[in-house]
């Protein structure tokens, strides 16, 4: 009884010294300062709005900035051009655009040297449904195949 | 993949032209012949002894380009031959460790080469230019995977626990378990007997910051115990709540890979110098070279500045590619001023921010090596970026001290990732002073491109410790000029980072003997 005693004393007291030890270095923890404003092309996930329209023209590698594929897509506002980004994510999970298309696109208008622009988290066509960012605003491409899914079969091609 | 028609109806046009070609697994392959036999002092010999290496790139997978690393050992011979080695890959479909069977190399007089590594799934093949006998550069040059990095001798008296000792600063970034960029640096202490203490991290999660964070409960390190350890200095690791795989160059350097999936880690950890480093340990010209990605995409930063030791920034320059639009600091009519602090800690850990009275404000953060080397990350606006700050020389930098010989490697993304590899020659003149022969990898494109020539002209503005220009110009595949910002860390190394509006890319020279 005594031992089981002594046990939970030191047990007590080594967990109390860990708590402090944690506590002397969380002290430690410097801070940091927090981020300037947005710079202007960036995508601000609290600025998200659904766009719809009709589809005037699709490129897949577009000249102007971002990289990636653009639409240009006629809404009730006018003209606005629409950044989907890399045209082999899209193409890898069958969702194809085309002139005349009627899309939904949830995203964040964004402005650049070249004008403004539409950065697009999830397009949507057909009942057909893409989701194109993460919620942070990172464009899924850059996973790749990681991107995919568990229930997706992943197809490495070549030697590793 | 992506691939202008453009550049395909240039690449017919070359192929008509009688050069050598072969075509491979649905790609392209184009050797020019080169222009005369290589110079230099390099040979197979120069290749001896077993090197640790490091990188990452793009891979396709289920017909997507999707973002793999590769970290492993492979011993030489010295006589074309790669004996043994063995390496880890986080790729699309898991995380593997592969054995190397039945190798190959060649090196060039140049210290260019070809390294060809075969495991039981097939053979991947790489361009490398050696900077010295010790370590180089490397590119993998296969239709279905492009990536570069780095490899160094290793030092087989540290493939023990017991080397592996005192504070250590790391730098890993690659894509998180939701599929974010993400960039972590920080530094811990190992003890020589597989425990980690005192760690800290800071982790850009896609622009979002974790602040200065303790190590979750459960780091360790540790060599392998069924002969890979002191076979070829692998051992296991968890750093920062991430388990990894490492490989030890020597008891300064360990090579990361993240075996965790489907999140994608590498980097690197280095030795840190056992001092208490205040604002005064920075006290001289910096320059920096990060990449990493943006909201939008791909983006490339190098820049300088001066720490006066008393937390103040001055002479600050700046050159950032985010996907495509170029930044410029200072901007034109603005002035940039800035400063820096050090964690009360001693750690080593710090900010850096500036502001650009047109552009505004820019932060970083960094964990000192020493006070001549640190990690860096940018923290700013949705940017996860992330790379070295080396201590500059005090200069003046000139074409006369810049003369001579410099292996190097650009990496970055055009219509997708596109890696290359090759030697520069540099002479004293003012103007077309620079030559290069190159092998690249246009992995969008599915072409490898073999002995590429280039020249053009390294352009410096006194006293060359700021932003200087190196255009090259290259007739294949298509006419094409590189345009660079140029900083010069000293003689033997610059960093450079693309201005170009069609393709986000940085690299670095490193001289050759």
């Amino acid at each position: 009884m005594q031992k089981a005693i002594r046990v939970r004393i030191a047990g007590f007291i080594s967990a109390l010294l860990l708590l402090l030890g944690n506590s002397v270095w969380a002290q430690q923890l410097a801070d940091r300062p927090r981020q300037a404003a947005m710079r202007t092309l960036a995508y601000d996930a609290t600025r998200e709005t659904v766009v719809e329209g009709t589809v005037l023209s699709y490129t897949a590698e577009s000249l102007t900035p971002p990289i990636g594929a653009h639409l240009v897509l006629q809404t009730a506002a006018g003209a606005i051009d629409v950044h989907l980004g890399a045209a082999s994510f899209l193409q890898a999970n069958h969702f194809f655009v085309a002139k005349g298309d009627s899309v939904r696109v949830v995203g964040v208008s964004s402005a650049t040297r070249q004008g403004t622009v539409f950065l697009v988290r999830v397009i949507q066509k057909a009942g057909q449904s893409l989701v194109l960012r993460t919620a942070h605003g990172a464009p899924l491409s850059l996973a790749g195949a990681r991107a995919l899914g568990a229930q997706k079969s992943q197809q490495q091609e070549g030697a590793r | 993949m992506t691939t202008s028609t453009k550049r395909l109806v240039l690449l017919a046009a070359v192929l008509l032209a009688s050069l050598t070609a072969a075509c491979s697994n649905g790609g392209t392959t184009v050797v020019e012949p080169p222009p005369a036999p290589p110079t230099g002092n390099f040979s197979n010999a120069n290749l001896k002894g077993q090197y640790a290496f490091l990188m990452s790139g793009m891979e396709l997978c289920s017909g997507l380009s999707s973002f793999f690393t590769r970290a492993g050992s492979f011993t030489a011979d010295g006589s074309g031959h790669i004996t043994g080695g063995l390496e880890d890959v986080n790729v699309c479909t898991g995380v593997f460790t592969l054995q190397f069977t039945n190798s190959t190399y060649s090196i060039t007089a140049d210290g260019r080469g070809t390294l060809s590594l075969t495991n039981t799934t097939g053979t991947t093949n790489y361009s490398i230019a050696l900077s010295s006998a010790t370590q180089g550069v490397i590119a993998q040059m296969d239709v279905n995977s492009t990536a570069s990095g780095s490899f160094q001798r290793q030092n087989l008296a540290s493939f023990s626990d017991s080397a592996i000792a005192g504070g250590y600063v790391f730098d890993f970034a690659g894509i998180s378990a939701t599929l974010n960029p993400e960039s972590v640096i920080g530094r811990f202490n190992a003890d020589g007997g597989r425990s980690i203490s005192s760690g800290l991290f800071d982790s850009n999660e896609a622009g979002t910051l974790s602040d200065q964070q303790l190590f979750p409960t459960g780091a360790f390190y540790q060599l392998d115990t069924n002969g890979d350890g002191t076979n070829f200095g692998r051992g296991t690791a968890n750093i920062a709540g991430h388990n990894f795989a490492f490989y030890i160059v020597d008891a300064t350097r360990l090579k990361l890979l993240g075996t965790d999936f489907p999140e994608g880690f590498s980097g690197e950890a280095f030795a840190q110098q056992n001092i208490s480093f205040t604002a005064a340990s920075l006290n001289s010209g910096f320059a920096f070279l990060i990449g990493g990605a943006s909201s939008t995409g791909p983006i490339a930063t190098a820049g300088r500045f001066t720490a006066d030791g008393g937390g103040n920034l001055t002479s600050i320059f700046l050159d950032e590619n985010n996907d495509r639009t170029v930044t410029l600091l200072p901007s034109q009519g603005g002035t940039v001023t800035g400063n820096y602090t050090v964690d009360a800690n001693g750690l080593g850990g710090g900010t850096a921010t500036w502001t650009d009275t047109n552009v505004g404000t820019f932060f970083f953060i960094f964990y000192l090596i020493s006070p001549t080397k640190a990690v860096f990350q940018e923290t700013d606006s949705l940017i996860a970026s992330d790379g070295t700050l080396l201590a500059q020389t005090a200069g003046p930098v000139s074409p006369a001290t810049l003369a001579g010989n410099f292996a190097f490697f650009w990496s970055g993304v055009s219509s997708d990732e596109e890696d290359f590899v090759g030697q520069l020659k540099l002479t004293s003149g003012s103007g077309n002073n620079a030559t290069g022969i190159m092998d690249f990898n246009e992995f969008g494109a599915a072409e490898q491109f073999f002995n590429i020539q280039f020249d053009g002209s390294l352009t410096i503005t006194p006293p060359g410790t700021g932003p200087n220009t190196l255009a090259a110009t290259t007739t294949l595949p298509s006419p094409t000029t590189f345009n660079f910002t140029a900083y010069a860390v000293d003689s033997n190394t610059v960093f450079l980072v693309g201005v170009d509006n069609n393709r986000v890319i940085e690299g670095s020279l490193v001289r050759q003997p």
